[in-house]
């Protein structure tokens, strides 16, 4: 398995590369409470003044762990490595890749999730903390067995997020300057995956469309594994279409990176 | 042979745009595509061993031609062949072989120590670890940084710097290494001191060496063989002591004097290069050099006088502009001379 030495050496690097900047991370952290603190107010104000208990079917504890939850995931499934791409292409960097017998895909992956391990591991357990205390304050119901099947979920709407962010980053080979793009595209995608308010809020004919793109699968769908609100019936179907949007995104990326790298003009010196 | 090019050519496009404000509102709108031919049809072969120089102003190719030879840049058209592969295909074989080093590029990783890349490399290469402690040894031990491997990158110096990027590349004893102005941005006694190292490990591990430098230093003191390329042609191809020959209409006479003599009395003998009260330099026609040597002699209050063959420097600058001005016959001409 020597070839796979390399790419275990590049995570123990990104990895190393991360416990470098403690303090980044920490500001990262409190960027990250922020949105939910705001949108708890926002909720508590809405529920204050609705008619009924419920609000797009949700009760006010629901909704609040809800956005809990959907913080915390949306911060565990985020990328950042599409910034390093588009530097390594607008810079000439990724000539290196191109000379030296390593893959650019699993060299990113390894890399991204090494750099990742350290904050990954602070928000799970952030994560817990916040589950123990919804079941313990608030009498949220957490099945043993959807909390056994959250973690694959999870991973799987990581694996996901990375490909989709894979095939963007390939723009950079199209556009020199794209880190806009990023953005534009983090905003409409966190919005349509469920990262700020739950799908229902749109109707369901809306509900209806997102369940075959495969946006909703990255934050959306863990969460109503979790919470229950996902029949059992359901959830082997979402694990289903996540796996086929990784492959399809997959075989997209693998596309879209044969054909840019080739319009690579490797710039600079 | 280990190199083979045979007319590769590469084209880029590019857009125009005109200076000012107004004229970068424009381009968001409309975009005049133009294309530059960087690499023009050039030709060549290197030998396994051999130390080749590759010399040209800035955008001459030099730096095109390398990337595509490494693989890199997909040529718009012509072929090549290094180490018997295609570079393009970039097969693993082919990178397991090869090494090249860009000055102002580095593979190291900035906030970790030295020592990780290195071992980065060690395992992208799949360099067993004998082979690597031994080969880190060495390289560590030629360029005196064995201390510093343990720093973090970015507290480096530019040229401890360059030192590791020079061991990351060379990790895994390549055959063959291009060197893509490895001393730029260093300082005089750091370029000699890389110089050392190339020249030691070209005659220790028969490792063939392509290099581009702007110092000419770099070049003449490492290579025996120039290519020098200009506007993407091959302008000179040999020997770098003949580039003169190019030149060998001319030779510089260099005179000690008594007493000062006026430059229109120098000017007599030749075209005055350098004057002052007592010195003066020279060009003189080759064909006329024993006759002028000896009106000089018998003319001039000389104390000292010496014959010189243009400086290599001088005749390379002199192939740049020739090229940039010569109908395409002359350039042809240039060539078959080299």
């Amino acid at each position: 398995m020597r070839w796979l030495e390399k790419y275990r050496k590049t995570f123990e690097m990104g990895f190393q590369t991360a416990l470098e900047y403690r303090i980044n991370f920490a500001i990262s952290l409190i960027s990250a409470a922020y949105p939910i603190f705001i949108q708890t107010f926002l909720w508590t104000a809405i529920y204050l003044n609705a008619t009924g208990s419920t609000v797009y079917g949700f009760t006010y504890r629901q909704i609040i762990a809800y956005t809990f939850l959907a913080g915390l995931i949306s911060r565990i499934v985020r990328t950042g490595f599409e910034y390093e791409i588009m530097d390594d292409v607008k810079n000439g960097r990724f000539s290196k890749f191109l000379v030296q017998p390593v893959g650019y895909f699993p060299y990113r992956l390894a890399s991204f999730f090494g750099d990742k391990l350290p904050g990954l591991a602070m928000i799970l357990t952030i994560l817990v903390i916040v589950l123990v205390g919804l079941k313990a304050f608030w009498g949220v119901s957490l099945e043993p067995a959807r909390l056994l099947i959250f973690p694959f979920t999870l991973a799987l709407a990581m694996a996901l997020n990375f490909v989709i962010f894979y095939c963007i980053s390939a723009v950079a080979f199209w556009l020199v300057e794209i880190g806009y793009l990023f953005e534009g595209v983090r905003i409409v995608f966190i919005l349509l995956s469920g990262g700020i308010f739950p799908l229902e809020v749109f109707g369901t004919r809306f509900v209806q469309i997102m369940s075959l793109l495969p946006f909703k699968y990255t934050i959306n769908y863990p969460i109503n594994v979790l919470n229950g609100k996902l029949p059992y019936g359901e959830i082997p179907l979402g694990l289903l279409i996540q796996c086929i949007w990784i492959g399809t995104c997959l075989l997209l990326a693998r596309a879209l990176w044969r054909t840019g790298s080739k319009r690579y003009i490797a710039v600079g010196g | 042979m280990l190199i083979t090019v045979d007319h590769l050519s590469k084209t880029f496009d590019y857009y125009k745009k005109e200076l000012g404000l107004k004229n970068s509102v424009k381009n968001l709108f409309y975009r005049q595509k133009l294309t530059k031919q960087a690499v023009d049809g050039i030709s060549f072969e290197i030998d396994e061993g051999e130390m080749v120089g590759f010399l040209g102003p800035n955008g001459a190719g030099k730096t095109t031609t390398l990337k595509m030879l490494s693989g890199i840049l997909h040529p718009t058209s012509g072929k090549a062949s290094v180490l018997g592969f295609t570079p393009w295909e970039r097969k693993k074989a082919f990178k397991m072989q090869f090494a090249i080093v860009m000055g102002q590029k580095n593979q190291l990783w900035w906030d970790l120590p030295a020592n990780e890349s290195l071992f980065l490399n060690k395992c992208i290469y799949e360099i067993d670890d004998r082979a690597y402690q031994s080969t880190l040894a060495e390289l560590t031990e030629l360029l005196d940084v064995k201390d510093l491997l343990n720093v973090q990158v970015r507290r480096l110096s530019l040229g401890e710097r360059m030192k590791m990027e020079l061991i990351a590349a060379l990790i895994h004893k390549p055959r063959l290494i291009f060197l893509d102005e490895p001393t730029i941005g260093l300082d005089i006694l750091s370029q000699k001191k890389f110089r050392q190292f190339f020249k030691y490990y070209n005659q220790e591990k028969k490792a063939t060496i392509i290099l581009t430098s702007h110092y000419m230093e770099d070049v003449e003191d490492l290579c025996r063989r120039a290519v020098i390329i200009n506007q993407g042609h091959i302008v000179f191809d040999g020997d770098l002591s003949r580039v003169n020959d190019v030149f060998a209409q001319s030779k510089i006479i260099k005179l000690q004097l008594s007493a000062t003599v006026t430059r229109t009395t120098l000017e007599a003998f030749g075209r005055v290069k350098e004057y002052a009260d007592f010195t003066a330099t020279l060009e003189v026609p080759r064909q006329d050099l024993k006759e002028l040597s000896k009106g000089i002699l018998d003319q001039l209050p000389v104390v000292d006088f010496n014959i010189e063959d243009i400086p290599v420097e001088e005749g390379i600058a002199l192939l740049y502009q020739r090229k940039e001005t010569a109908p395409p016959a002359a350039r042809e001409a240039t060539h078959a001379l080299a």
